[in-house]
């Protein structure tokens, strides 16, 4: 009895700690748990980031850095490289609490590169512990090749030539064997004159041999390095674009160690692996959301209104021409482009929530009209009607994140304003309040992924931001300074990309709607009709 | 002969809309609240009336235009006529109606399309810099199209006349100048064959 119960007693307690261990892991990956860092509810909580490593300029800690102060939600210390490198701890001594609590950090993070990826801890500066330390995968960009490229395709070269030009030395000097061979079997000569004969037929039969690979050499020598050549500009192109993706998505992983520390911080992960799609110059082009690597992904013609597909690694855009305007889908790892409509009027393409449908607007005679396509499958797509505008524009349409509703804009009251319905087209419904008969313009409807709110562009003199909370039905006007146009939402529901001219040129800046502040996005005069991804997983 | 059948028909068939119009405006109260309904209600009554009268002016227009027509000829184009075909026509703010001096315009432009009946011409709609990109692509097309349903009116045959629209994507005019909008708020006209 008694032993039965001590037994007992064990496998609770062994089920009980491994209940234990599995939580522990569970709340690290929950979004929106907090592990109790302390400090003061309603503040932006000032934190450290550590150098990670002794490279110059340290990349990795100045992208994470940079991605927590985007973030909005907690405001990294600057710090000189001494004084960093005064409160970092050798390795396996602890954190200078005091020292560091002086600077008036309330966390620190430190990262060590891995062979893997990066071991990154969060440090509560007024606890005087270790909140969370975890191995986070990060892809680690190969060295340069160039040097082992040319190196090893000499050799293989070498390797190669040397036994063909063996094979040719071999045949020559069967013909060579040939050549010294005495025409007669008894010569009846005296034996001086059968000497110098021998003698003579030796020595022609070693030029030959020497003439012959000589010969050999000359000709081959031109080709071989031509080809070996060839072949080490091929490899090292292959090798540098190899590289310039691994350093693309270092750059990813990076953003995804920044926005993994900050849900340590405040409970919810960052948006710093996400990308910003726009347009300039009349080409759809795609930025990281720092600012960085921004690229074209089209090459040619006027491109308009880039959406990205719910995995991330689609678009959906219109293309002009001069006889119409078209709703293509590009695949942006494969680079292929799919042509989804005829000619015509079909603009403002967007996703679906689940990602199998395309709703777009198509136009003809009598204003323009929301239809909906199936994104993949064979064949020309029949267009499915879900508004009857009647002579009125209906476009520019952006899904809630359940799916169930769409907000857009209809000129059917006479004046652009946002609308919802259905997402089947029923239930229509005026969603910004206006005064009949005089005149407004609200265009470029955009639904919160929180599904909260829906921002707007709107017309009060120049053009601004405005959002409209969907419970209240209260606008609020977001900018004032230059017109700022086209706001497109971020996966946390908090920041916008707009295009705005406060800089002087048209540019796509970033704006906190709740700290109201502003940053550069692009560096492309004219750049506009920004559309922000889903969060990036790959 | 045919051409008054047609003219009748359009003075007639407006004449039904318009009195339509009068009658269902004596049932219907005035809306009391501000909602989808009712302002959709009020824009297409409103629409209604403004669309029979535009029908009456223009059929008194097309008698015009046929008038000044005279009849049909493969003679080439004169230098007058093909600048009055190809004027630009301009437009207020945010509207796809036809001003005046544009209506005059294209007046202008419909007998020497109906003289010369192998012309077929594209509409090119316009928007300035001002407002949502997406918005003003849309509202190119409705002015094309306002513009062909006035040719049309004025008894050019429809599939003579095709439309497309650029937005904002080519403006006449660069600059962000009140002037620069005026002069990109517009239709252009091409000829795409048989001229």
């Amino acid at each position: 009895m008694n032993r039965f119960f001590s037994v007992a007693a064990a496998a609770a307690i062994v089920i009980l700690a491994g209940a234990a261990t599995a939580c522990a892991q569970d709340t690290t990956s929950t979004p929106g748990v907090r592990l109790g860092l302390t400090y003061g509810r309603g503040t932006v909580p000032r934190i450290i980031v550590l150098p990670i490593d002794s490279t110059p300029g340290d990349s990795a800690r100045t992208i994470i850095q940079r991605d927590l102060d985007y973030s909005d939600r907690v405001s990294p210390i600057p710090l000189d490289q001494s004084t960093l490198m005064g409160i970092t701890p050798a390795p396996g001594q602890p954190l200078n609490y005091d020292l560091i609590s002086k600077l008036g950090a309330a966390a620190v993070i430190q990262g060590h590169r891995t062979a893997n990826g990066l071991r990154a801890t969060l440090y509560d500066v007024g606890a005087k512990r270790v909140v969370q330390s975890r191995e986070l995968p990060m892809i680690n960009v190969p060295p340069v090749r160039d040097a082992s490229i040319r190196d090893s395709v000499i050799a293989a070269t070498t390797l190669r030539e040397k036994s063909i030009r063996d094979s040719v030395a071999r045949v020559l000097r069967t013909r060579a064997a040939i050549m010294r061979r005495p025409p007669l079997k008894k010569d009846p000569r005296p034996r001086r004159f059968v000497v110098r004969d021998s003698l003579r037929r030796d020595s022609a039969a070693t030029a030959y041999i020497r003439r012959g690979l000589a010969r050999w050499d000359a000709d081959r020598a031109d080709s071989v390095t031509a080809a070996s050549e060839a072949a080490i500009t091929r490899l090292a192109k292959a090798d540098s674009m190899a590289r310039k993706a691994a350093a693309d998505n270092e750059r990813m992983s990076i953003h995804r160690v920044s926005d993994e520390v900050e849900s340590w911080i405040t409970g919810r992960r960052g948006i710093a692996s996400t990308r910003i799609a726009y347009v300039a110059n009349g080409l759809i082009r795609v930025v990281d959301s720092d600012g960085e690597n921004d690229r074209a992904v089209t090459v040619r013609g006027t491109s308009l209104s880039p959406a990205w597909h719910p995995n991330g690694r689609r678009l959906v855009y219109s293309r002009m021409s001069n006889v119409g305007t078209q709703v293509i889908q590009l695949d942006l790892e494969a680079g292929r482009e799919r042509v989804m409509t005829g000619n015509g009027l079909n603009i403002t393409p967007v996703y679906s929530t689940d990602g199998r449908n395309i709703l777009y607007s198509t136009g003809d005679e009598s204003g323009t009209d929301l239809v909906m396509i199936p994104a993949d499958g064979d064949g020309t797509p029949v267009p499915q009607h879900l508004t009857f505008g009647r002579g009125s524009d209906n476009n520019s349409p952006s899904f809630s994140p359940d799916g169930r509703q769409i907000a857009f804009i209809s000129g059917r009251s006479r004046f652009p304003e946002v609308y919802t319905m259905d997402a089947d087209g029923a239930n229509l419904q005026l969603l910004t309040p206006f005064v009949p008969g005089v005149r407004t313009y609200r265009t470029a409807p955009d639904w919160s992924p929180d599904g909260r709110n829906v921002a707007y562009e709107q017309q009060n003199g120049d053009f601004q931001v405005w959002m409209i909370n969907l419970r209240d039905k209260e606008p609020k006007r977001l900018t004032s300074e230059g017109e700022n146009e086209g706001p497109s939402w971020a996966p946390d529901g908090r920041h916008l990309a707009l295009s705005s001219t406060r800089g002087g040129s048209k540019q796509i800046w970033v704006l906190d709607t709740e700290s109201g502040r502003f940053r550069q996005l692009t560096r492309n005069p004219g750049a506009r009709l920004a559309a922000w991804s889903p969060m990036l997983t790959f | 002969m045919n051409k008054i059948t047609r003219v009748a028909t359009v003075v007639v068939v407006s004449l039904i809309t318009f009195v339509g119009c009068h009658r269902k405006k004596e049932q219907r109260p005035a809306p009391s609240r501000i909602n989808a309904d009712s302002l959709l209600r009020e824009q297409a009554r409103a629409d209604s009336i403004a669309r029979a009268e535009a029908a009456r002016a223009a059929a008194a227009a097309a008698a015009t235009a046929a008038a000044n027509a005279g009849p049909p000829t493969a003679a080439p184009m004169s230098s007058v006529e093909r600048t009055a075909l190809a004027a630009t026509i301009y437009f207020d703010l945010d509207e796809s109606a036809l001003t005046d001096e544009a209506r005059t315009s294209v007046e202008a432009k419909a007998p020497v399309l109906l003289r010369h009946p192998n012309l077929r011409i594209r509409i090119a709609g316009h928007a300035d810099a001002q407002g949502s990109d997406e918005y003003n692509l849309a509202l190119g097309l409705r002015r094309a199209a306002e513009t062909k349903r006035y040719l049309a009116a004025l008894g050019v045959d429809e599939s003579r006349m095709e439309i497309v629209t650029f937005g904002e994507e080519k403006p006449a005019v660069q600059g962000n100048t009140q002037e620069a909008y005026a002069l990109n708020r517009r239709c252009e006209f091409e000829i795409i064959s048989g001229g």
